[in-house]
């Protein structure tokens, strides 16, 4: 890692929001939840707290061990072989999530954007020219860039909003459990799966000034993230309603439906926010998953394990477009639970467990 | 086998590195520098007449006049058309030929310190040693007086010169601000600092660069604003400069980037001693070379590509208009050619029905694809911008007459071109105009931004706009974010960038450049 870069706490949580952002509307609001789709917006503030108590072992062990990520924590608890298997660990989970990321956004692009279009154009520049620069350039040139991008997401939603205020339709909010709570429970189970934001927080940690309270600055980001996915679910379902509930991607239709005067509809402007997310997005997943290699101490390749982290994103991202890519199946997925509990509760309290007897063991040798 | 590969090719690297040369540094050698190896004067005025005269042998300029005074032998040096000679006559010459010592001084030294303290009256007199030291003064405009016996001689600063006058500089027009720009000669621009700057903390730094042509660099800088480790930097850099002349700023300018191969630069130029004056006071360093009405800045800040003097002498209302206006113009500039090619070539139902056909109707006709009559269209008016710059006055009016109606009729009339590509390149280059330092990196972004256009559409503009942004956001000009205040944000600093807040906010606060969020100036360079 490079300790010698800074990042503030705001900057931080403007990243951890844009990588947030593209993708989890889009599977919560696409659930197929027909006339129920109202109630997903209740999930909403429950995944609030739910996020909350998920973060505490995580949130506890970068407490114990101030200025480090989890990686380097598991080093000084367990040594650093230890390290190592937990450094694989995230950094392969890294490597499904953005693999996953880069196979619906090809999905996406080509089958809606641009359909003459194929993944090679499509993921070849992206990838090892723009991504890969901007992870070689390091964290604060991603945290200064999603500044900038986080600027322009907002400009555009709040041209889609502002332009879609007029066919809001309040009906849409009522009735609440028509028909039981399966949508809001698999809204939740979707919420908790799509957001491995602690994770994030915690590997740049050593970024962020020595004594930084984190769970302060997770609190924060939080209820940033909650109050703009709230306000994107209420447009979303106030204005498409049962069938915003069809929509693999409710912000594009929405931008479809939007009109602001030269622009006949925003969805070619939607577009734009959405790949400067995902460039944002997977170069910071390709910068984390470098520096979980580079704790095997490659610090001096620090290029050429960014480039070979490319080039597995790419054939694996293209391994899975060609597969399948159904994205309602991923977030409501029993292993990605599993995965997303083992990394953010298990894992944790592990090494949290493993230190507390550490150091009631030195103790006793030391009394 | 990879990092073997990577081991090679760096070696590789480094000897190609070595051929070329490129970027070798080494230590500045001129005067000032190394005193020890300079030749001492000697006593004898023969000895030295025959060095001098070896020196300047061939240079019809160099004049010198032999003399009696109080009985020993004397002569005075100079080049010709670089002082005031009626100065010299009525200061120098007339005092020293019609000098008598006082009755009962017959010691030497004594006569010597009577001549220089009692007899010679210029304001600008010293004593110097060295040969070198005599050499380079009579060439910046110095008469040296040597007299036989003494190993040091006389200099007197009378240079008169022939300058061109003070003005506006042409590239930085202001309505209301000073009229006022920077010359040639070093000194009168040290004055025009000094004139605005009444203060003791003004302080200027002069070095002599150039193994051959000797140029006088200053460093300015205000002692208590400017951060030392930024001081020192800027010294550091310039001392490693290894050049054999400095004709101008240019010539250094790269020595003083922090990322030399980026199309942005990180060093700030201007010609108005009014803006440099603003500039130091917030902490920068500014580096005159003399010969150049070009001053450098450092650190420079992508913001400040938007500001000028007029900013600050208008209201704030409007001052801020013309700040948005410049955001905005800059943005046409760089983009709306990409946009125009995205949108018609690949979103045309981005656009309202009405506009698409009347589009479509112009561009029915045409032989060419949008990205081909983009890029052509700009090479044209690229190539007719160079020409008028370039080319005697005597042809700019036909140039002008051609270029206008090669671009604005025949093309159109010809149906080569849709006429809305020609408001387009006009659009360009009217809004290029209104940020002129960032011109050069927008024509090279413009044509990325077209070529990205024709090939994937707007998704290509914001591939493009992402990997300029990663570059932007990665640069740091002496250890400051280039993109701050805006990235990292800082709130209060944006009452001068994306705003121009009255007066009574702005100097409510001094904010110095290394204050400046995300700003490490005195962490790492001190």
């Amino acid at each position: 890692m490079e300790k010698q870069s800074f990042i503030s706490n705001k900057q931080l949580i403007v990243l951890l929001i844009l990588t947030r952002l593209p993708f989890s509307t889009a599977y919560i609001v696409g659930l197929n939840a027909g006339r129920s789709v109202q109630d997903i917006l209740l999930a909403v503030p429950v995944n609030f707290v739910i996020n909350f108590i998920v973060a505490i072992p995580l949130l506890m062990l970068i407490k114990r061990y101030p200025g480090k990520d989890p990686v380097e924590c598991a080093i000084n608890i367990l040594g650093k072989p230890t390290g190592m298997i937990v450094a694989l660990i995230y950094g392969l989970f890294f490597l499904a999530t953005v693999v996953h990321m880069q196979a619906v956004f090809q999905n996406f692009f080509i089958n809606t954007v641009i359909p003459d279009s194929n993944f090679n154009s499509v993921a070849i520049p992206m990838l090892f020219v723009v991504c890969f620069y901007g992870a070689v350039k390091g964290i604060e040139t991603i945290v200064r860039f999603s500044s900038i991008g986080i600027v322009i997401y907002l400009v555009v939603v709040s041209m889609i909003i502002i332009s879609l205020i007029p066919s809001i339709k309040l009906d849409y909010l009522s009735p609440q459990f028509y028909n039981g709570p399966g949508v809001f429970l698999k809204a939740i189970w979707a919420g908790f799966n799509s957001n491995p934001q602690i994770l994030f927080l915690a590997f740049c940690i050593p970024f962020l000034k020595i004594g930084t309270k984190t769970g302060k600055l997770f609190m924060k980001w939080n209820i940033f993230a909650m109050v703009l996915f709230f306000l994107l679910e209420f447009v979303s379902i106030t204005v498409m309603g049962p069938y915003g509930a069809k929509q693999n991607y409710p912000l594009s239709a929405l931008s479809m439906l939007s009109q602001i005067s030269v622009f006949e509809r925003l969805d070619a402007i939607d577009m734009v926010s959405w790949i400067l997310n995902a460039v944002i997005y997977t170069t910071f997943y390709i910068y984390l998953m470098s520096s979980c290699i580079l704790k095997f101490g490659f610090n001096k390749h620090k290029k050429i394990v960014i480039f070979l982290c490319v080039v597995v994103i790419f054939f694996l991202s293209k391994l899975e477009d060609s597969v399948s890519t159904e994205i309602h199946d991923v977030y409501t997925n029993p292993i990605l639970t599993g995965v997303t509990v083992f990394l953010l509760i298990v894992l944790p309290i592990t090494l949290l467990l493993a230190d507390v007897i550490k150091r009631r063991i030195v103790n006793e040798e030391t009394e | 086998m990879l990092i073997a590969l990577s081991k090679v090719g760096k070696t590789m690297l480094d000897f190609i590195k070595a051929k070329l040369n490129i970027w070798k540094s080494g230590a500045a050698k001129g005067i000032g520098d190394s005193p020890s190896e300079y030749t001492q004067l000697k006593s004898e005025l023969t000895d030295n007449m025959v060095f001098f005269q070896g020196k300047f042998d061939g240079c019809v300029d160099f004049v010198y006049k032999e003399m009696q005074i109080c009985g020993k032998k004397a002569v005075v040096m100079y080049v010709d058309n670089m002082i005031d000679k009626l100065a010299l006559s009525e200061a120098v010459m007339d005092p020293l030929t019609k000098a008598v010592p006082p009755a009962g001084m017959t010691n030497d030294e004594e006569i010597y310190k009577w001549l220089r303290d009692c007899v010679l009256f210029t304001v600008d007199q010293r004593e110097i040693f060295s040969v070198e030291e005599c050499q380079w003064l009579m060439m910046t405009g110095f008469v040296v007086l040597l007299i036989d016996d003494y190993e040091k001689a006389l200099i007197f600063g009378l240079q008169a010169f022939k300058f061109r006058s003070i003005e506006e500089p042409p590239s930085e027009t202001a309505i209301r601000g000073s009229r006022e720009g920077f010359v040639e000669p070093l000194r009168i621009n040290l004055m025009l600092l000094r004139r605005r700057m009444k203060n003791t903390n003004l302080k200027f730094e002069t070095y002599i660069l150039g193994n051959e042509s000797k140029t006088e660099v200053c460093i300015a800088y205000l002692k208590g604003v400017a951060a030392p480790s930024l001081l020192e930097s800027v010294r550091h850099r310039l001392k490693t400069i290894d050049v054999d002349t400095i004709l101008a700023a240019g010539y250094i300018q790269s020595y003083f980037q922090d990322s030399p191969l980026s199309i942005f630069s990180t060093v700030g130029i201007t010609e108005r001693p009014d803006v440099l004056c603003g500039k130091l006071y917030e902490g920068r360093v500014s580096v005159i070379v003399d010969g150049s009405p070009t001053t450098l800045l450092m650190p420079y800040l992508f913001t400040e590509n938007f500001q000028n003097a007029d900013d600050y002498a208008v209201g704030t209302y409007y001052a801020t208009f013309t700040r948005i206006l410049k955001y905005l113009a800059f943005f046409i500039a760089v983009m709306l050619p990409g946009l125009y090619v995205a949108v018609g070539s690949f979103h045309p139902a981005l656009l309202p029905s009405a506009l698409l056909y009347t589009l479509a109707q112009s561009e029915e006709g045409t032989p060419f694809p949008l990205v081909f009559e983009a890029i052509l269209m700009q090479l044209i008016y690229e190539m007719l911008r160079e020409a008028g710059l370039r080319a005697p006055k005597q042809f700019g009016s036909a140039i002008n007459i051609v270029g206008a109606f090669l671009i604005g009729q025949a093309a159109v009339s010809a149906g080569l071109i849709g006429a809305p590509m020609v408001i387009i390149v006009a659009l360009t280059a009217t809004t290029g105009l209104v940020v002129p330092t960032l011109y050069e990196p927008g024509v090279i972004m413009r044509f990325v931004f077209i070529i990205a256009a024709g090939m994937m559409g707007l998704f290509g503009i914001t591939l493009a706009f992402a990997f300029f942004a990663f570059l932007v956001c990665s640069m740091k000009t002496y250890e400051v974010p280039f993109t701050a205040p805006l990235a990292p944000l800082d709130i209060f600093s944006l009452r001068d960038v994306i705003i121009r807040a009255p007066w009574k906010v702005l100097s409510r606060k001094k904010v110095k450049v290394q204050d400046v969020t995300g700003s490490e100036v005195d962490k790492a360079l001190g």
